[in-house]
């Protein structure tokens, strides 16, 4: 044991006490668990019925089709090194994550992308907070589409990391819910950045989102070489909770 | 019975990972939901808590808000009542500022109260690395104090 771990506990204690018990209902965990049993035998015939389906499309060489189509895969750039490919595929073993691709670095953040084997794309950055990669993004099945057909996303990942794909831009302007950001689109199309939100002020009673409002967007806007803005994509919503006396209980943040 | 003398550690800790109160007993109860579904897979190999606690782990992960965003804010912790604001300041960068699997291990282990045994057998890795993971977690504080102290 450290020797920083006992005032640290206390501290700690102070800073998050225990929360009340009022909730606690046992029958209500007894009633989740039997109301899934049946539901899980229903959902397991329904997904393997879909997953026959998805093989036979799959298979068919729809994903194949849909990026000749389109213009071919957007994961372009030097091979990641080992420690990073090793670290994106940790991240959600469950999506079975190929080889990563370095795309893009900028201000000591740097991008990696990969693809699933059903078809997907998963992302991770590093940053000075976070030097080995432990946080990243998997995208939607309807960006994972975007994607395929070399359109633009944005998301958010670690130590206050945001990425994305901007084929033809120049730069990317990351704004609102007080942050406003410009960073650089590489030659590949995509880019990395960092989207910090505000701090909260010390009474906690106004939301760190400009004007005192509760919700917030965070989007990027591209822009050409000639200035010209190409496009508009949301890279999160931020969502302010408060306890009954008004103060400032949890910001959210979703895609 | 553990779910009643550990509720209010359980919703702590899937509290700050979900960030909203509301999730965090739904982490709990279906945490505690999905062991009784498999209880027969527990073998007996690790300590039952540590299982109980894997389980709710996994199902506030699931919860929360972006589940594949694993950016967390300082501001996503709950506002304390003590007067000690720029030690609680940076007690907050402390834990934002960590990566996810240092952030889980300082949760178990200050506000789930695990001994590293159970925190590796919840994050599913070595003791070795239970302690390496803390210990990287405590020098970064050091530092943190360091440059406040300047």
């Amino acid at each position: 044991m450290s020797e920083i771990e006992p005032q640290l506990r206390s501290e700690l204690e102070q800073l998050v006490p225990l929360p009340r018990a009022s909730r606690l209902n046992w029958d209500d965990v007894v009633d989740r668990a039997r109301s899934r049993r049946g539901r899980q035998l229903f959902r397991r015939r329904r997904m393997l019925v879909v997953a026959i389906v998805l093989v036979l499309l799959v298979g068919g060489g729809v994903a194949l089709a849909a990026s000749e189509l389109f213009g071919g895969d957007p994961l372009t750039g030097p091979a990641a090194p080992p420690s990073n490919d090793a670290a994106l595929r940790a991240l959600f073993p469950p999506y079975r994550i190929g080889h990563a691709t370095q795309l893009a670095e900028y201000e000591g953040r740097k991008l990696f992308g990969a693809r699933t084997a059903s078809g997907g794309y998963c992302f991770s950055a590093t940053s000075p907070t976070d030097p080995k990669g432990e946080g990243g993004h998997c995208v939607s099945k309807a960006d994972a589409l975007k994607l395929d057909a070399n359109g633009p996303v944005a998301f958010t990942m670690s130590g206050w990391s945001a990425g994305g794909y901007a084929p033809g831009a120049s730069e990317v302007r990351i704004s609102g819910a007080g942050i406003d950001v410009t960073v650089p689109v590489a030659e590949n199309g995509w880019w990395v950045g960092v989207a910090q939100l505000p701090l909260l002020g010390a009474d906690r009673l106004r939301s760190p989102l400009p004007a005192g409002q509760d919700r917030g967007f965070v989007v990027a806007r591209s822009v050409g070489p000639d200035g010209r803005m190409l496009g508009q994509t949301r890279v999160m919503t931020v969502t302010v909770t408060r306890d009954h006396n008004g103060r400032v209980l949890t910001v959210g943040l979703g895609s | 019975m553990l779910y009643r003398e550990r509720y209010r550690h359980f919703l702590r800790v899937a509290c700050l990972i979900t960030g909203e109160e509301e999730r965090a007993h739904d982490a709990v109860q279906e945490g505690f939901a999905a062991l009784i579904r498999s209880r027969d897979a527990y073998r007996g190999e690790g300590p039952l808590e540590a299982w109980v606690w894997r389980a709710i782990v996994n199902e506030a992960k699931k919860q929360r808000r972006n589940p594949l965003a694993l950016a967390f804010p300082d501001q996503t912790l709950p506002s304390t009542e003590n007067g000690d604001r720029e030690r609680d300041r940076i007690l907050r960068t402390w834990i934002a500022s960590l990566p996810e699997r240092q952030r889980m291990a300082v949760y178990l282990r200050y506000y789930a109260d695990l001994d590293y045994r159970a925190i590796a057998a919840v994050l599913a890795v070595k003791v070795g690395t239970v302690s390496a993971t803390l210990s990287a977690a405590h020098n970064r504080l050091r530092e943190q104090l360091q440059e406040v102290s300047r």
